[in-house]
């Protein structure tokens, strides 16, 4: 069933339990992925008929969990709203969460619009601890789950699921999703806010995947908030690599963390050294600029003359500068080719050293300059 | 920044003064060039306090100011236009151009006495729709947000194409004209014709946030109607004054010394800078009768973007520094 949006199911739901959905429906980020929204579906009434609507007092919520969307019923009674709902939790027929360890249960106040979404969270934790109770099952993985457990960058931000034994081969699955503990501060602002809608916070969120209980068959992939994905490169940036075979997720997923860092740096280190090329050729050609970028420093248009000829350089800087070398075109002002587009010459292999400083490359690409104004 | 107080007497001083050291203008490069051109202020210093790369700050390429003033020498004092009066400028970022292309279409532009390239004598309109064309592909190919219209102006002013982003599309109308004999230039009408079609952005600050977008008329110009009659009216004015207006010519003349009609080509040349009230319009006069290479060389100088360009008098697009040098340079 297709999911109901917020304003209809805000619409349907008795008046009394309106604030508590509408928290959940509004707010409702309980997980490692923030980037999905809790959904609500199934949505019903447990009056009569005669009952004037809206009275709408039971859904379905659906909560993406380690890569799975758990399918909880919450179930309220629309003629007595103080009380707290009861849960049905999907298939997990064995999860019995203790009631008086959910501070939100115990202390349950229909008046707090937050507490439904509180009490959702805490039974998340819960489940949680549920789903690493069936590691058990599997010496490896309960091994792979302690030693990130221990590590402080990995231990708090967990998300595990233990699939079913599959009762025809005897086989377990799990699937850990862990939080990467990478600083995306830093990355220069103008690479983040070009994307559409991006609802949560950056994060990187790296999800393994265990086909069998021996961790033979071991599946790694990186998800990043659309702005972060975009702002090292596209999709190029979730390339990963393989999981080592023999190998454990606490040796792993610390690589995949110097990956990401790496690939921040080089974005960051990119800017500043664009910048700092930019400024240099200000400096020496300033008063001959066309235009340049002046938001990301990615490209510089200047006008040269050699006694009365004039002609442009265009100077396109790469993400990865000064590790990636820039392009020079340069173009005539007076001629155009013979199907009528502007004459240029692009040139990518000068002289070129990623090591030189600002000024030095400004003084480069001059000679260069000058050789072709004479061809 | 504190913006200046209006009432500051030196209004030359003003214009050199160190623009902040902003991200549109990184390490204050422009500002740093000292009068004899070493760099060694730019090296020697260190990097000044910036803005945290990483902060949220709403706004496109938003120039934060810095607190510590900046250490090293004042810019070379050169000359600004006397006429220049306490103007704000806006931040030195290459936001999308709106750029008018106004063509004269009075019959000295076809007269044949330029000298093109391989010595044959050809005609300014000619050469005019050359040098739009190469304008507006290389603007575009700098950047697909600028856009483009073209203007024709006889005895009055008609829009005919734009505002497009497309080069293709203005120059589809750029190859059918002719001239033909006009009598004045009105000026008014073509700034009337321009104030219908536009509409100027309003910035609250005007020298820490970019503007959406800037507009620049740029008029080729050659009739010999006498000095400009030139009576604006209010709105033309507050046009003319925006930060966000620029209205850059290139005049097409005899060249000959003689005085008709009590106006030379010269007195017609500096009538223009009543249209340049903020010191940062482009002028070129160009004779008819020279070699055509002049003329694209001023279309090439008009590429620059006006938020990032120097002011005219500043302007330098030699290759080799030193002129000894390029006496050298000159064995193939």
């Amino acid at each position: 069933m297709n999911s109901l949006s917020p304003e209809v199911a805000l619409s349907r739901i008795s008046p009394e339990l309106r604030p508590l959905l509408c928290s959940v429906v509004r707010n409702g980020r309980v997980g490692l992925d923030s980037s999905s929204c809790l959904r609500i579906t199934d949505l019903k009434s447990g009056c009569t008929s005669l009952m004037p609507g809206p009275c709408c007092d039971r859904f379905k919520l659906h909560i993406p969990y380690a890569g799975e969307t758990l399918k909880w019923d919450i179930i309220f009674n629309a003629k007595d709203p103080e009380l707290p709902p009861d849960f049905i939790f999907g298939e997990d027929a064995d999860f019995l969460p203790e009631p008086s360890e959910l501070p939100h249960l115990v202390s349950w106040d229909a008046g707090k619009p937050e507490c439904l979404l509180q009490l959702v969270k805490e039974l998340l934790q819960q489940y949680h601890q549920y789903q690493c109770q069936r590691l058990r099952d599997s010496s490896r993985l309960l091994f792979e789950y302690g030693s990130l457990l221990e590590d402080p960058n990995y231990g708090r931000s967990m998300e595990i699921y233990a699939g079913r034994k599959n009762s025809w081969t005897g086989e377990f699955s799990a699937r850990f999703l862990l939080r990467l503990p990478v600083d995306f501060s830093n990355i220069p602002v103008y690479l983040l806010k070009d994307t559409a809608l991006d609802p949560g916070e950056d994060v990187a969120l790296l999800s393994v995947s265990f086909e069998d209980a021996e961790a033979t068959q071991v599946f790694p992939k990186l998800y990043l908030s659309p702005s972060i994905e975009h702002a090292l490169g596209g999709s190029s940036a979730l390339h990963i690599p393989a999981f080592p075979s023999g190998g454990c997720l606490i040796d792993y997923v610390p690589q995949v963390c110097q990956l990401l860092t790496n690939k921040v740096q080089y974005v960051i280190q990119g800017y500043h050294k664009r910048r700092e090329y930019i400024a240099a050729f200000l400096s020496h050609f300033g008063m001959g600029v066309v235009e340049y970028d002046a938001v990301g420093f990615t490209k510089l248009t200047l006008l040269l003359m050699w006694k009365d000829f004039c002609f442009l350089v265009h100077v396109d800087l790469p993400l990865y500068f000064p590790r990636d070398q820039p392009t020079l075109t340069f173009q005539s002002i007076y001629h155009f080719t013979s199907s009528g587009q502007l004459y240029s010459q692009v040139q990518k292999s000068y002289p070129y050293s990623p090591r030189w400083d600002g000024n030095e490359m400004a003084k480069r690409p001059h000679l260069i300059a000058g050789e072709q104004s004479l061809s | 920044m504190e913006t200046p107080e209006p009432g500051q007497a030196d209004g030359e001083e003003r214009m050199v003064e160190l623009r902040p050291r902003t991200r549109s203008n990184p390490e204050g490069a422009e500002d740093r060039r000292s009068s004899t051109g070493s760099l060694n202020n730019t090296l020697a210093s260190p990097p000044p306090p910036q803005p945290a790369v990483g902060s949220r700050v709403e706004g496109e390429g938003e120039a934060a100011s810095s607190d510590s003033p900046p250490a090293a020498a004042t810019a070379p004092a050169a000359v600004t236009p006397p006429s220049a009066e306490l103007h704000l400028r806006a931040p030195r970022v290459n936001c999308p151009e709106k750029v008018i292309i106004c063509l004269d279409l009075s019959e000295e532009m076809s007269l044949q006495k330029l000298e093109s390239f391989n010595g044959s004598k050809t005609n300014a309109l000619n050469i005019s729709q050359k040098m739009i064309e190469m304008f507006v592909r290389t603007k575009h190919k700098i950047d697909k947000r600028h856009e483009f219209a073209l203007v024709v102006v006889n005895d009055d002013a008609m829009w005919l194409s734009g505002f497009t982003s497309d080069p293709r599309e203005l120059c589809s109308c750029l190859y059918d004209l002719e001239t033909n004999v006009c009598e004045s230039f009105n000026l008014e009408d073509l700034l009337n014709v321009i104030l219908q079609k536009i509409e100027l952005p309003q910035m609250e600050n005007i020298q820490t946030i970019p503007p959406p977008f800037v507009v620049r008329t740029l008029l080729l110009f050659s009739r010999h109607a006498g000095m400009l009659q030139f009576n604006p009216s209010d709105a033309a004015k507050k046009m003319l004054q925006s930060p966000y207006f620029f209205f850059d010519v290139v005049y097409l003349h005899n060249g000959t010394e003689e005085q008709t009609e009590d106006t030379s080509w010269k007195d017609v040349y500096a009538s223009f800078s009543e249209l340049n009230s903020k010191g940062m319009c482009y002028r070129f006069e160009v004779s008819l009768c020279g070699p055509a290479i002049e003329l694209h060389n001023c279309m090439a100088k008009l590429l620059c973007h006006p938020l990032q360009r120097p002011f005219q008098s500043h302007a330098s697009y030699s290759l080799l520094e030193d002129e000894d040098t390029q006496e050298n340079e000159a064995t193939v």
